[in-house]
């Protein structure tokens, strides 16, 4: 239950996290569905996300695992 | 031994709204207590085929370790990780989703495909259809024991993925209100 605490009430990236999903949803919805598919444009949420939950997944110890799966994976559908 | 089974379910929404509601599932605040077992969701890759109208997605989601309390505590974990691989090809209206664990793996292996397509009769409509295989690594010994937890687990997905239907079905309903101008959440 420790972890559960943890997890949900302080995880740094929520802020940027929900800053980039919003910007994701509407454009998701409001230009990819509608075939406008050419740009993202959420560029800068995203950036300013992704490098803060890297950064995470890094202190946590996480991002190998990750990445191996992901070869094993790649390596399968080979 | 791999215990295996697939689902099938129609919502009576669009495409394009019920690919909407998966991406907001997880991560609407309003969700989260009715999906109490999914503790984080980030995403952690995303590539956009321009050329193609595709949009390849990794997510990280980590949630309550499957299996019981005592489980947990020999397991020594009571969370688990898992990646989540989604294509959206939205010129074909398909959405794949793929969801293993990668923590936990010694003892017990989760693998989720879930499809999203029109459904072939009202294209107004949303199939959704998924195969989920589980199986749990445990010293030959234990076989029995592995099989109970077999079980419990297929049964404790089987209860969330219903919970994850309904959430799929709220968000729709909202999207809907939302699309006809009622700004309102319930």
């Amino acid at each position: 239950m420790k972890d559960k605490s943890k997890l949900a009430s302080s995880s740094p990236c929520s802020a940027l996290k929900t800053a980039y999903n919003e910007c994701f949803n509407k454009w998701y919805a409001e230009k990819f569905l509608k075939g406008q598919w050419e740009k993202d444009e959420c560029l800068q949420e995203w950036e300013a996300y992704r490098a803060c939950v890297l950064k995470r997944m890094e202190d946590r110890k996480l991002h190998h695992l990750f990445k191996m799966e992901a070869m094993l994976h790649a390596k399968e559908e080979d | 031994m791999v215990r295996r089974y697939t689902q099938e379910h129609t919502f009576r929404h669009p495409w394009g709204r019920v690919t909407s509601a998966c991406w907001r599932k997880y991560t609407d605040p309003e969700n989260r207590s009715r999906l109490s077992h999914i503790l984080e969701v980030d995403t952690i890759d995303r590539k956009l085929d321009s050329s193609h109208g595709k949009l390849l997605t990794k997510r990280a989601i980590t949630v309550n370790a499957p299996g019981p309390w005592w489980l947990q505590r020999i397991v020594g974990e009571t969370v688990c990780h898992c990646v989540e691989d989604s294509t959206v090809d939205a010129a074909n209206k398909s959405m794949e989703i793929v969801t293993r664990n990668v923590t936990l793996k010694d003892f017990v292996s989760v693998e989720e495909k879930c499809w999203y397509s029109p459904h072939p009769q009202n294209p107004d409509w949303t199939v959704l259809r998924q195969e989920t295989s589980i199986s749990c690594h445990t010293l030959s010994a234990l076989a029995s024991m592995a099989e109970k937890i077999e079980q419990r687990c297929v049964e404790k997905f089987q209860q969330n993925s219903a919970k994850g239907r309904e959430v799929m079905e709220h968000v729709c309903a909202y999207l809907e209100a939302e699309a006809n101008g009622i700004g309102v959440r319930v």
